[in-house]
């Protein structure tokens, strides 16, 4: 479970993150929707411990992540697909995580053939593909086998196996009751997958419900439109 | 300990460590041979002040080994997955600096002796003087690698912090000896600490100082670590 009380982010005196009170429930696949710079990332970011809220907290089963003792036995995380030192191997990169936080070796190489990129294992990285690096994120986002997933874009540059794939996994993962956070623009494929959708704007909070609730037999696409434009009228109209 | 498995493990998977880690350990011997065969040595020096004394410049490389450790993060993009991974941050300061610190202490170690073991040979008629500073200058060494991942960390860019850390290294040696009475300045750097210790061996204690100096800079650094968003 994840949760979000008054989370709040300022950049200098630009709000990115307005205000958001969130819960992501164990047991779904939650998405996490809103147009680019709307705080989505800001959001995860703050989840992982990477940001510092300027208000509010995100905790994660009660506890802040920066308390988490071996956090990626509790947290998996994908934020961008390209962090990888281009020097380094794929095994390698997963190496030095695993060990940061005791995982076994053997566990590397099970990731590595989980996401399909066991016969590029000793390639360095520098050559991949946008879809390999995407891959190499999620292998890493797998090393502690943890209860809870925040994935920002995984279906970013993948094939259409690839997104096949991510789509079975992210539903293993919730019928198993975890924890699954996934941001994306691809709202067909949201449509297809997700249980419940969060939208925010401008970081602000836009919607919070479950799928079926919030689109009620329309597509999901017409529906986040029209939440983003009714959003950007009420605050073009505040500001008037 | 698994923090610091995992900075070794980073260090080691990279080739770009090994170059400079092996610059190192060879610049020294290049320069003493150099000074030996070039007969530059003054009749009256110690083959120790003289060849080991100018191995300083080897102090350059062992900085930028500590910055690419550090900031190299950064322009690889791994800073996110790390910081995810150990969320605390500050181990991962200070395992860097044990990785860098250790690694460069026994290389220097090595490169020195080697140095002064070859340039004693080619230069049979000069007095050896003692091998023990050569432990005191490889401190210094290791030194100015941590004091690289302190300025990689605050900086945040490689190529940024090893022209500071560049500077930092050089400026003291090349200003003090226009600066008249402040001269002492010079002595203050790993530079002159090392040139100290081998002119006069009683000055470990300046040696261990600078060192210390160097250590220290990881406190601001980890300020700046567990503050800044990543």
């Amino acid at each position: 479970m994840i949760e979000l009380i008054n989370l709040t982010k300022t950049y200098g005196g630009r709000t990115v993150v307005d205000d958001l009170t969130v819960t992501v429930h164990p047991g779904r696949i939650t998405a996490f929707l809103g147009p680019n710079g709307a705080g989505k990332s800001t959001t995860m970011r703050m989840i992982l411990g990477l940001a510092a809220p300027t208000r509010g907290s995100a905790t994660i089963h009660g506890h802040a992540y920066r308390d988490l003792p071996v956090p990626l036995r509790h947290v998996g995380a994908l934020l961008e697909a390209r962090s990888s030192h281009p020097g380094r191997t794929a095994r390698n990169h997963l190496l030095f995580l695993a060990r940061s936080n005791g995982i076994a070796t053997s566990r590397v190489d099970e990731v590595l053939d989980e996401v399909g990129l066991a016969a590029v294992a000793h390639r360095r990285t520098g050559g991949f593909s946008l879809g390999m690096h995407q891959r190499l994120g999620i292998a890493a986002a797998l090393l502690g086998d943890p209860p809870v997933l925040v994935l920002d874009e995984p279906g970013n540059g993948l094939d259409a196996e690839g997104i096949r794939w991510i789509r079975d996994l992210l539903r293993g993962f919730a019928a198993q009751g975890r924890t699954v956070l996934v941001s994306s623009h691809l709202l067909s494929e949201v449509q297809r997958t997700a249980d419940q959708v969060v939208v925010i704007g401008a970081g602000r909070l836009l919607a919070d419900a479950a799928l079926s609730a919030l689109v009620g037999g329309r597509p999901l696409e017409e529906v986040y439109l029209q939440l983003i434009e009714q959003s950007i009228e009420y605050h073009s109209g505040r500001l008037a | 300990m698994n923090i610091i498995i995992s900075e070794w493990t980073k260090f080691r998977t990279l080739r770009s460590s090994w170059w400079t880690l092996g610059t190192v350990a060879l610049l020294p011997v290049a320069v003493a041979v150099l000074v030996a065969v070039t007969g530059s040595l003054a009749s009256n020096d110690t083959v120790l002040a003289g060849a080991i004394g100018n191995t300083v410049v080897a102090l350059v490389p062992a900085a930028i080994l500590g910055v690419l450790l550090a900031a190299g993060e950064h322009t690889g993009a791994t800073m996110g997955p790390t910081i995810v991974a150990v969320p605390r941050r500050w181990p991962v300061l200070a395992a860097k600096a044990v990785v860098a610190g250790g690694s460069v202490l026994a290389v220097a170690l090595a490169g020195n002796l080697v140095a002064f073991v070859v340039a004693a040979s080619l230069l049979p008629d000069h007095e050896t003087g003692e091998a023990a500073p050569l432990v005191a200058v490889a401190i210094v060494y290791a030194g100015t690698a941590v004091l690289g991942v302190a300025v990689g960390t605050a900086l945040r860019s490689s190529a940024g912090a090893v022209t500071a850390v560049t500077g930092v290294l050089l400026l003291p040696a090349l200003l003090g000896p226009i600066v008249g009475r402040l001269r002492w300045l010079a002595d203050l750097g790993p530079f002159g600490a090392v040139q100290q210790v081998v002119l006069e061996p009683g000055r470990w204690l300046t040696a261990a100082g600078v060192a210390v100096a160097c250590l220290l800079s990881v406190v601001p650094a980890g300020w700046l670590l567990l503050r800044r968003d990543v």
